[in-house]
């Protein structure tokens, strides 16, 4: 039986799920290794999983809190400095590096974050395989081309990475382009939902890593009691992160006001709840949800993966409130499968949810919620996803190769010189001739220029 | 009348005795002469007679864009069959339909499609493939000599149909051969054309192009696919000195919007197959300097009905369709069939020599539109309804006022609402459906469907979706698919249409402040995101991520920016100085600016300072 060594950052919705995967190749008897934030020691000790802390729990709050930093630009740098030092990187690697010293490891890690799960993997020829865990994802790397002379965090790697012998990489994209194996968090139906450019990353779709039952825990008392005393309320949930914009819980709260329907609304952070709450909508901070889920009539969530595969799972409808990042791809295909629908922000207003709210509790709805929850039971992900990642055991070949980095490297810096005097050459005849549209938008830019000037 | 040179044919084998050596058609680099493509066509056609292909027999051609799909076209009426074009795009249930519809003995083919005909009882033909056809010898060489006569059918081609099923209709010799005479009186086609193949062959409007050959043209055969691709277009007309050409307003409009180069060779650009709006064709005539002429014409009326060529006057404002071409004869008529005064709206009617011989196994309906022509003193002479209304203008030229009916045109491609709503309303778990064309953007016409599904099992917009996209052509896929509890009814109880909810989001459904763009880059960036967002107007001031944005739309909206203005602004400014059009156009201009030298900007300045003051007040538009 192999060793698995599992590496994730962040938030619930990006541990759990690796979480449940170590539970179930544990259950498959294998040995499974998670390594993440210590506040999640306690979930996989319940799970039965080997684990180990890059920190201490209270620090989770602040990394959660830090978090924001990605929200304003000027601060991009201060958040780099704090999560990309050496210091951080290295403390990772020495853990990572231990967990793998058995010949038959096998590294599994989130795609796009887990630098130092893939330098182990290089370092020691250890195979890796990367988790996606929203459709949108796949096309990552095209954005991330876009972005990589932005990225700062590449010097800080390279640094690193010269630190503990690895060759240079020329960028993000094309260094996660080295792994060869990707497993895709969600069901074919969702996948089904919605096409995705030709140039995203293939990905192996395995279905959604649903709650275990080991995290199913008794729900309180007083919630079982409200829940049952009349019909089913709605349920708010923007997930446990904070990058939420404010105005979700503002415009779901206001929007059950508007319908007078029963709530729970959960929430861990009290700045959210933004008035004093009528009696029929019940604030919790933290709830078990799996268990809640299937007990409501509807969801209002963000968009995020883990919410929008539970609520799913549940078979209970959902509306998505959802902005940036996987959610607004999460919620057009819910709306897609006809087991919710979506609101970009502009239309967060208290009646226009209202209105989506009701048009979400259709009979119709519900029985495409049901027939999709029957459809998601009988599918067994995690065994789909272990046997996709036991092919990679004693396969080295899917290790990342410093042989494949050195080339792209080189063929990088040699796009880089031709690149440069291609532009070059391509705007000395530009300039020659521009083109017409361009003449035409230029003519008409100065010329308001100069109106705006008053010189005309 | 049994003439040789009634018949295309033969008419093509009277131009292979002439010049047997010249080129008649290049496909990708490499060419075939008249005697070679003429001995290929012969061979295939004595191999079709043995199948027992002869008059009237439909034999299917379902290929690429290829030396195969030519060879194949002209064996058929070599062997005195009848062709019909299946597309090899068309969902299996339609090209199934199309068999059976049209009892295809035979279908030619080529290997890497015959895999679509698995169920297809008849003779199956994948002429590309090694000993399909005869060996070259003086015998199967040799012309054929089937005697004909000109009623004989030479084509079965499908258009949609309001039943839900598509209809054939049947086109006889007679009928092209007096088209193709018009052709040649005005467009003198000869040995020193070149002629662009790039209309999909199960388009009606590709007959002419083939059939050039008659006529001693070059027939350049553009790569399959290729008719999408405006770049591939562009330098394909160029280095073949293509001399005519052919698009429809839609391909048209998209292909001047690319870089353009000058066509010296270029002289004749027909366009066909749906309304030539009068800015695109100032826009041809201001660009291009080959003629400009707007064809129209039914599939039940031959090709072509009526012609217009171009005047380039650039202020008109309307487009009209021409005159009947020779041989035919147009009517405007009311509903009690009395021609209308000039001006007044009626319905169009065609008659005369290029009328197809009506729907194939449709006798009921091929009644119901080929109706007698009161006007003619012909005996038995008919009229085509053609269902669209239409206007004499004051120089006795037509003008096409759009359809009458359920029928649209769109992109190019003629679709029967009604086909696409009987089949949704076939799937099991659907109980109504209503199918309209809707333009919440301007000039942005798409379909869109409402369905009232069944209660217990409401069948998902995705799962419509995919149901529809394996029965029905792309173009025939409703760009919305909205769910209804009931339809919107008029006081007469029927659906009512113009009541119909709007698929997109309105603007006024919000109480946030609408900002309209105010100059033009702010107008162009408008345009490029309204594609990507499912709502009527893109104020200035609304942001990116609260419209619905995230970093994969950013990128494609940067690439049409790109390809738009040739502006590069990069994702990060976009993602965070960008976030709203009137923040993104001011990166668009200043890149604009950082990429225009000093000179280029002294150049403009001194050419903006000589324009008269209602030149700059034109700029300003």
């Amino acid at each position: 039986m192999a060793n698995f060594v599992l590496s994730t950052h962040m938030t619930n919705g990006d541990v759990l799920p690796f979480l449940r995967i170590a539970s179930a190749l544990v259950k498959r008897g294998h040995q499974a290794t998670l390594v993440t934030h210590g506040v999640f020691e306690p979930m996989a000790a319940k799970a039965g999983i080997g684990f180990v802390a890059l920190d201490e729990p209270e620090e989770y709050a602040g990394i959660m809190k830090d978090l924001e930093m990605w929200k304003d630009p000027d601060m991009h740098q201060t958040y780099e400095n704090k999560y990309y030092s050496i210091d951080k990187f290295m403390k990772e690697y020495t853990i990572l590096k231990e967990l793998c010293s058995r010949e038959d490891s096998v590294l599994i890690c989130k795609e796009r974050d887990s630098y130092v799960a893939m330098m182990v993997s290089e370092a020691l020829h250890v195979p890796i395989v990367t988790v996606v865990l929203a459709p949108s994802y796949a096309t990552q790397l095209q954005v991330w081309k876009q972005m990589e002379a932005d990225i700062t965090a590449i010097d800080r790697i390279n640094d690193f990475r010269k630190r503990i012998g690895l060759p240079p990489i020329s960028g993000l994209a094309g260094w996660m382009g080295t792994v060869k194996k990707h497993i895709g968090f969600w069901h074919e139906s969702f996948d089904a939902a919605l096409d995705l450019p030709d140039w995203a990353i293939p990905i192996e779709t395995v279905g959604f890593p649903l709650a275990d039952s080991a995290e199913y825990e008794t729900l309180p008392e007083d919630l079982t009691t409200f829940i049952q005393e009349r019909e089913p309320p709605l349920l708010i949930t923007g997930g446990t992160g904070k990058m939420i914009k404010p105005e979700f819980y503002w415009s779901a709260i206001e929007a059950c006001k508007w319908m007078k329907r029963r709530t729970i609304l959960v929430t861990r952070h009290e700045e959210f709840v933004h008035c004093e709450l009528p009696d029929y909508i019940r604030w919790y901070k933290i709830l078990p949800l799996a268990g809640v889920y299937p007990l409501v009539s509807g969801v209002i969530n963000h968009g995020g993966i883990g919410t929008v595969s539970a609520a799913m799972f549940a078979g209970t409808p959902q509306l998505i409130l959802g902005a940036d990042t996987d959610r607004p791809d999460n919620g057009l295909r819910v709306k897609n499968m006809g087991v919710g629908d979506y609101l970009p922000p502009l239309y967060w207003q208290p009646q226009l949810v209202a209105e989506r709210v009701e048009g979400i509790l259709t009979s119709q709805t519900k029985a495409r919620c049901v027939r999709l929850a029957e459809q998601l039971s009988r599918h067994d992900t995690m065994k789909t996803a272990c046997e996709e990642i036991e092919t990679l055991i004693d396969q080295p070949a899917y290790a990342i190769s410093s042989e494949t980095i050195r080339a792209d490297y080189e063929q990088a810096e040699r796009m880089r010189d031709h690149t440069a005097a291609q532009v070059k050459a391509s705007t000395e005849e530009r300039d020659e001739q521009l083109y017409d549209e361009k003449r035409a938008a230029l003519k008409k830019l100065l010329l308001k220029r100069k109106l705006d000037k008053g010189s005309v | 009348m049994n003439t040789r040179h009634a018949f295309i044919h033969h008419q093509f084998e009277e131009q292979v005795r002439q010049t047997p050596d010249r080129t008649a058609v290049v496909f990708e680099g490499h060419s075939l002469t008249y005697e070679e493509l003429n001995q290929r066509a012969n061979r295939l056609a004595h191999h079709l007679c043995q199948l027992g292909v002869g008059h009237d027999v439909r034999v299917g051609i379902c290929m690429e864009r290829s030396f195969e799909m030519v060879t194949a076209i002209f064996a058929v009426l070599k062997a005195g069959g009848a062709y019909v074009p299946l597309d090899p795009d068309y969902p299996k249930d339609r090209l199934e339909h199309l068999l059976t519809d049209s009892q295809a003995s035979v279908v030619l083919t080529q290997q890497q499609l015959a895999q679509q005909f698995t169920s297809y009882s008849g003779t199956l033909l994948a002429v590309d493939e090694a000993g399909a056809l005869p060996v070259s010898s003086q015998d199967t060489n040799a012309n054929l000599d089937i005697p004909m006569h000109e009623q004989h059918l030479a084509y079965v081609y499908y258009t949609s149909g309001s039943t839900g099923k598509p209809k054939g209709v049947m086109v006889a010799h007679s009928a092209i051969r007096s088209r193709l005479a018009w052709l040649q009186e005005t467009f003198q086609i000869g040995e020193a054309d070149r002629v662009l193949q790039k209309s999909p062959y199960s388009f009606d409007v590709a007959v002419w192009e083939f059939l050039s050959l008659i006529y001693g043209a070059c027939l350049v055969v553009a790569k399959p696919k290729g008719h999408l691709d405006n770049a591939y277009l562009w330098s394909l007309l160029d280095r073949e000195q293509i001399t005519i050409v052919q698009f429809v307003p839609t391909m048209l409009q998209t292909f001047l919007a690319e870089q353009a180069v000058e066509l010296p060779h270029l002289r004749h650009v027909i366009v066909a197959g749906e309304a030539l709006t009068a800015s695109l064709h100032a826009r041809f005539c201001r660009m291009m300097s080959a003629q400009l002429h707007n064809l129209y014409g039914p599939t039940e009326t031959t090709i072509f009905a009526t012609g217009w060529t171009s005047d380039l006057d650039t202020s008109r404002n309307e487009v009209p369709i021409g005159k009947a071409l020779s041989g035919g004869d147009v009517y405007i008529l009311n509903e009690r069939y009395e021609k209308v005064a000039p001006g007044e709206v009626g319905e169009l009617y065609i008659s005369g020599a290029g009328l197809a011989r009506g729907y194939l196994n449709r006798p009921d309906l091929t009644a119901e539109r080929f109706v007698p022509d009161p006007f003619s003193s012909e005996p038995g002479a008919r009229m085509y309804e053609t269902g669209d209304l239409a206007r004499w203008l004051p120089d006795k030229s037509v003008e096409c006022l759009g359809r009458n009916d359920d029928q649209v045109k769109l992109r190019g491609y003629r679709i029967e609402l009604g086909e696409i709503s009987t089949m949704l309303e076939e799937h099991p778990n659907v109980r109504q459906a209503v199918v309209i064309v809707r333009e919440d953007h301007p000039g942005d016409q798409r379909l869109a469907a409402y369905y009232m599904p069944d209660a217990t099992s409401a069948p998902s917009v995705s799962e419509l979706r995919a149901y529809l996209q394996d029965r029905l052509p792309e173009y025939m896929v409703p760009s919305y698919l909205v769910e209804m509890e009931q339809f919107p009814l008029t006081p007469s109880g029927k659906t009512d249409r113009k009541a119909l909810p709007s698929p997109v989001l309105s603007r006024d459904m919000i109480s946030g402040g609408y900002t309209a763009p105010e100059s033009y880059i702010q107008e162009e960036l408008c345009n490029i995101w309204s594609a990507f967002f499912n709502l009527d107007r893109i104020g200035i001031d609304d942001d990116f991520i609260d419209l619905g944005g995230h970093s994969l739309v950013a990128t494609q909206i940067l690439v049409r920016i790109q390809q738009t203005l040739d502006v590069k602004v990069s994702l990060k400014d976009m993602l965070t100085k960008g976030k709203t059009i009137r923040a993104l156009a001011e990166l668009v201009e200043e890149s604009l600016l950082a990429d225009t030298d000093e000179q280029e900007l002294e150049q403009l300045m001194r050419e903006m300072e000589q324009m008269s003051e209602d030149e700059l007040a034109a700029l300003m538009k």
